[in-house]
């Protein structure tokens, strides 16, 4: 019985330090920063290679992909010119599509639920049937988060 | 008390005296906790009735009740009928139920005690196992403390910027300058990586006359651990041709920097163009 109650009060002290160190864990603002910065790199990642895909045959799908990533004034100027869109990618017959190099969060306010990225891809655009040629895209994004989570609201190519 | 039999008798006797609902309990649940309560109400028993416990034996061997074994049967299933049946032994019982009484208890509460531990042992097993699993989970990114550490990302943004920009910022008038600079920043496999584009460049710095300056358009650290960090960097380089009526262009690249803390300040030990 010893033993058993030495036992118990170890298992006691353990529960009580592990739960003490979940409950910190929950509310350390360090950490939420850092799943936030996860969370928002991986969701822009993916967006802005959606937002450099599109392919004329499947255009109506592609455009209406770009309008899920984005909010914000970029996703109004995206709704508002989707016809513009449409009607571009079928008259020049485009087939783009990206690969994410590098990305990396530069500013991260949760308060306001913002955020600044930088970020490198490689954007293959082919049209009229060409063959795509690759080339680098220096992108400084903005971000917001929204009910569905973390959006594209701003693309800013860096120059040549 | 040194006969076998004797002893044996006594204990069962004991042993039928015991409230049957907990005897039955006990014997059932706990084989260990029936061998400590036969064998201490059994000292018990031979403790206050040394006459009684030797006594005994001798009425179970009586002949009557060995040629009728019905009423033994009887007084095992009713304990009224054991008294009923048999006077002799009126005295016996207040002894056995307060010996019986007395370690009915101990066991009972000891079993409590031990079902209680027991089941708070498993529970706080479980809420350890848990919390610890939950906690490891929210950690998990807290090796990467970029941005989480606000104070050591800047730094490491900051010293970073500082060292780009000098790097690779150059007049063709004093080439030194950015030599030093290089010497300053860069340790590791960056070294060899810088040498090789600086001296093409500085050779058309010569040549041409260039005066370049760079800038740091936008800089995120992406992993920050301890003292090494990588940083993705757009820079702007502006690139001033005075000998051709000052004629400038703009250019832009990605930097991939690996940054190392030697001695308190942030060095590039790896950088590669995106």
């Amino acid at each position: 019985m010893r033993v058993l109650a030495v036992l118990t009060a170890l298992a006691v002290a353990a529960a009580a330090w592990f739960g003490w160190s979940w409950v910190s864990a929950a509310n350390d603002d360090a950490l939420e920063v850092s799943r936030e910065r996860d969370a928002v790199l991986a969701a822009v990642s993916d967006g802005l290679v959606t937002l450099h895909t599109i392919d004329h045959r499947t255009a109506e799908r592609d455009v209406g992909r770009w309008l899920d990533v984005t909010t914000g004034k970029l996703g109004d100027d995206l709704e508002r010119d989707r016809q513009l869109q449409l009607d571009r990618a079928a008259g020049t017959r485009t087939v783009a599509s990206a690969t994410l190099l590098q990305a990396a969060v530069t500013e991260l306010d949760l308060q306001a639920g913002s955020a600044r990225l930088v970020a490198v891809l490689e954007v293959r655009l082919g049209t009229q049937g060409q063959p795509a040629a690759p080339q680098r895209s220096r992108l400084t994004v903005r971000a917001e988060r929204t009910e569905q989570g973390w959006k594209v609201s701003d693309v800013q190519a860096a120059g040549r | 008390m040194s006969e076998p039999g004797t002893e044996a008798g006594a204990e069962e006797m004991v042993r039928r005296r015991v409230p049957s609902p907990f005897a039955r309990g006990a014997a059932g649940s706990r084989p260990a906790d029936r061998e400590g309560l036969a064998a201490s109400a059994s000292d018990a028993a031979r403790a206050r009735e040394p006459e009684a416990a030797e006594r005994e034996p001798e009425a179970e061997r009586d002949p009557a009740s060995e040629r009728n074994p019905e009423p033994e049967r009887e007084r095992d299933l009713d304990p009224a009928a054991e008294h009923a049946a048999e006077p002799e032994r009126d005295r016996e019982p207040t002894a056995g139920a307060a010996a019986a009484g007395r370690v009915a208890g101990m066991p009972a509460r000891r079993a409590t005690i031990m079902a209680v531990l027991a089941a708070v042992l498993v529970l706080a097993v479980g809420v350890a196992v848990w919390s610890a699993l939950e906690a490891q989970r929210l950690r998990d990114p807290g090796g990467n403390v970029a941005l989480a550490d606000d104070a050591a990302t800047r730094e490491v943004a900051d010293q970073v910027s500082t060292g780009l920009k000098a790097i690779f910022s150059y007049d063709y008038n004093n080439l030194e300058r950015t030599e030093r600079a290089a010497g300053r920043v860069l340790v590791e496999r960056a070294v060899g990586q810088y040498e090789a584009s600086f001296a093409a460049a500085s050779a058309q710095a010569r040549e041409q006359r260039l005066v370049r300056t760079t800038t740091v358009r936008s800089i995120g650290v992406q992993e920050l651990t301890g003292d090494e960090a990588r940083v993705l960097a757009l820079v702007d380089q502006q690139t001033l041709h005075p000998g051709d009526a000052g004629r400038q262009e703009t250019t832009s690249a990605a930097l991939a920097v690996v940054a190392k803390r030697v001695g308190g300040e942030w060095r590039i030990a790896a950088l590669a163009g995106l």
